[in-house]
């Protein structure tokens, strides 16, 4: 019996080993396409992020204009960044920015899209009109605004004039004290809308019987929001936050076409002064180690705030 | 009969090398020359393009290929990612100074002694052209061609506000504060200034300086072998504070935009301003009907070490490629260009020719004679620091001359930071 079954087993694995060989060479060809079909991505992730990202390293220990040939400074740029008090003024600017738009972006919006969670269409309309700034450029709305701020003839300044509150009239772009708070209001007015549609959406999850629920139990509206409604939007709120937070990192076109920085570096911010290094001044080696600096800066940032908020207590519903 | 026909052959054969000879010249494309500028409007770009047709009319197997690009585009990165492409243009435009330097050092901008010396055509231009203050030589060698003369600030003044208060001209430093002062106590604004980036006060910041601290020591700290933090520095900066004390600026002058101030000067909300020349060309276009104004040079300031008739300026110009495979037909170009007819409509068309006589024989605007005039009768030029010297280290001092012109510190504070913000550079 033993014999027989030995030349079966033989005369089994004679008989699988060359379809197992096929099978394994099928696998292998379908795992080979599914590189094939991610080749095309990887090659441009690779030529378009990963490349400039490896030269942008290896430029930010040079000094470099551009034109001339790098010469090699090892970690000079780096040294005279972390020296380079403007450099270091505008990661305290961005940090002020951001907990401004976290403010006006964030928490306003959230206040909105409570407020107008309703199905009447005035409500709808409101919606739309709150969203509407969303449609326009960063740049348009830079310049737009810059007219309403402007010290001699703006809407603001003119229409404080025009109450009879002249002494209040002030140049908001022009003063230190007032620029960083300016341009954070035109940024809420910006994107408040954004993150209403962004909560309205997580609001339009709750279940209405939790609610229906809540209020049989006598739930006052505002148990009912800080019980039932915050809770349930704690993990959007999480997503905007980081949003908001590495939008805030990468702002530029705004601060770009209302301040430029500016005055003396009141609303510098690390994209503005990175630009002015590398392109007004040439010096793109030290430009390149500013934006090594501000990635590993927002890499942490987003990695400490992720770590901190991950799902502990999810509420699943 | 032999004889005959092999002649015959010969001629025959010779009548067809020949049609195709002529052939062959007549299809021949047309050799291109390109020529990256930044004249995107204007009536300068209108005679540009008329002096580009005639040249073409002129010479028909010359093409001229125009690159323009926006002026922040070009001087950030446009001019820098041609030079460096496989393609650079045969001609281009650059600003006389630093930068005619860096192409010299950097074997990009062809020498171009020997072709001005040829038939006098440098003679052509008014000697001013030929200097390493205009910013045209390198040496004794001559890397630009001047096209436009710039005096880069001037004190324009609105002069039915100078008339309503009695006001003339300042002789001296003194005189100028008096008229700062006088318009203030009667609620003028005495200069408007839109410096958001720092370049508009700063260049006059330059020139200021360059009469108290003198050329010599000038030259010496923008090139970081002198510091800026001594006395004659201070002595310098102390004007600033005074303008600052006296309140001579517009309120939002750190956060106004240079164009912005301009409109605003046009509009009467200022009573000066100091800006360059180009302010001609565009109270053409944004003065309001019967709006007057006129110009002085920094007025004299006593006891500076500085020559007290200079005035800042530069000249702005045309460089070759040294990579250029049609060198002959660029200089060609650029002689048709500097001709005197076509200098005379370029004048014309608001820009200062630095063709002798040019200015003279064209029928311009009274503003722009005066500004020939008072850059031809000027003894010294101060480059301006942002032209003449490497943009890093300009911007750093316009940043600390504006901390003062805003009172935000006092001159010896300014001068001990830009000291130290240039000790991160060297």
């Amino acid at each position: 019996m033993g014999l027989p079954s030995r030349v079966h087993a033989r005369d089994a694995r004679a008989a699988t080993a060359p379809a197992r060989r096929t099978v394994s060479r099928a696998a292998r060809l379908e795992e080979a396409q599914k590189y094939l079909f991610v080749l095309p991505a990887l090659a441009l992730f690779a030529t378009f992020v990963l490349l400039p990202l490896v030269s942008a390293l290896y430029y930010s220990f040079t000094v470099w204009d551009g034109l001339r040939v790098p010469e090699w400074v090892g970690w000079r740029n780096y040294l005279r960044a972390w020296n380079d008090s403007v450099h270091v003024r505008s990661y305290l600017n961005v940090g002020v920015y951001i907990a401004g738009t976290l403010v006006v972006e964030v928490a306003f919006g959230l206040l909105m899209a409570v407020l107008l969670a309703s199905g009447r269409r005035v409500f709808g309309f409101l919606r739309g009109l709150f969203f509407s700034p969303m449609v326009l450029s960063m740049v348009a709305a830079g310049l737009l605004w810059t007219y309403v701020y402007d010290y001699r003839r703006g809407l603001l300044n003119e229409g404080l004039r025009a109450v009879g509150l002249e002494q209040w009239a002030h140049p908001w772009l022009s003063d230190g004290a007032t620029a960083m708070l300016a341009v954070i209001v035109v940024s809420g007015w910006k994107y408040a809308g954004f993150y209403m549609i962004i909560f309205l959406a997580a609001l339009r999850r709750i279940p209405v019987t939790l609610y229906e629920a809540a209020m049989l139990d006598g739930a006052t509206p505002l148990q009912r929001l800080w019980h039932i409604t915050l809770p349930l939007l704690r993990e959007t709120g999480i997503v905007a936050v980081l949003l908001c937070v590495t939008g805030g990192f990468a702002a530029f076109d705004l601060f770009f076409t209302m301040t430029n920085g500016g005055p003396f570096n009141a609303t510098e911010i690390p994209t503005t002064w990175i630009v002015k290094q590398a392109f007004d001044r040439h010096n793109m080696g030290y430009g390149a180690a500013l934006t090594i600096v501000m990635t590993v800066v927002v890499g942490v940032v987003s990695l400490v705030y992720l770590l901190a908020t991950r799902r502990r207590h999810a509420v699943e519903y | 009969m032999r004889v005959t026909l092999t002649s015959h052959l010969r001629r025959a054969v010779s009548a067809l090398a020949a049609t195709l000879l002529i052939g062959a010249v007549g299809a021949q494309e047309p050799v291109e020359i390109s020529v990256a500028h930044t004249m995107t409007g204007g009536a300068h770009r209108v005679v540009f393009d008329e002096i580009i047709e005639a040249f073409h009319e002129a010479y028909p197997n010359i093409r001229i290929r125009q690159i323009p690009q926006d002026m922040e585009i070009y001087q950030d990165t446009g001019l820098i990612a041609m030079l460096q492409s496989n393609d650079p243009p045969d001609i281009w435009f650059q600003w006389g100074g630093d930068l005619v330097r860096r192409d010299a050092e950097l074997g990009f901008a062809l020498d171009l002694t020997d072709y001005l010396a040829e038939d006098g055509w440098g003679d052509t231009f008014l000697d001013a052209s030929w200097s390493e203050g205009t910013g045209t030589m390198v040496g004794d060698r001559i890397y630009m061609m001047p096209y436009v003369f710039d005096v880069t600030t001037v004190l324009w003044y609105n002069t039915a506000i100078f008339d309503e208060y009695g006001l003339s001209e300042p002789a001296t430093w003194d005189d100028f504060l008096d008229i700062v002062r006088t318009l203030r106590a009667a609620g003028v604004t005495p200069i408007i200034l839109g410096n958001q980036q720092f370049w508009p006060l700063g260049n006059w910041a330059g020139h200021i300086t360059a009469r108290v601290v003198g050329m010599d020591l000038f030259d010496k700290a923008l090139s970081l072998e002198e510091p800026f933090n001594q006395p004659a520095f201070e002595e310098a900066f102390e004007r600033f504070a005074e303008l600052a004390e006296a309140q001579a600026f517009n309120r939002d002058l750190a956060g106004l935009g240079a164009s912005e101030s301009m409109t605003a000067f046009f509009q009467g909300a200022g009573a000066m301003h100091p800006i360059g020349s180009w302010l001609i060309s565009n109270a053409f276009s944004e003065a309001p009907e019967g709006f007057e104004y006129d110009a002085f040079n920094t007025p004299i300031i006593p006891g500076g070490a500085g020559d007290p008739q200079s005035i800042i300026g530069l000249a702005t110009g045309f460089e070759v490629s040294t990579r250029s495979e049609h060198v002959d037909e660029a200089i060609t170009f650029l002689r048709f260009f500097t001709s005197f007819d076509n200098q005379v409509a370029w004048a014309e068309a608001g820009r200062f020719s630095p063709i002798e006589g040019a200015m003279a024989a064209a029928d311009i605007d009274v503003h722009n004679k005066a500004l020939a005039e008072l850059f031809l009768d000027a003894s010294e030029l101060v480059p301006p620091p942002d032209t003449g010297y490497p943009v890093e280290i300009a911007d750093i001092f316009y940043q600390g001359a504006a901390l003062v012109a805003g009172g935000l510190r006092s001159p010896a504070e300014a001068l001990a930071w830009i000291d130290e913000q240039l000790a991160l550079v060297r």
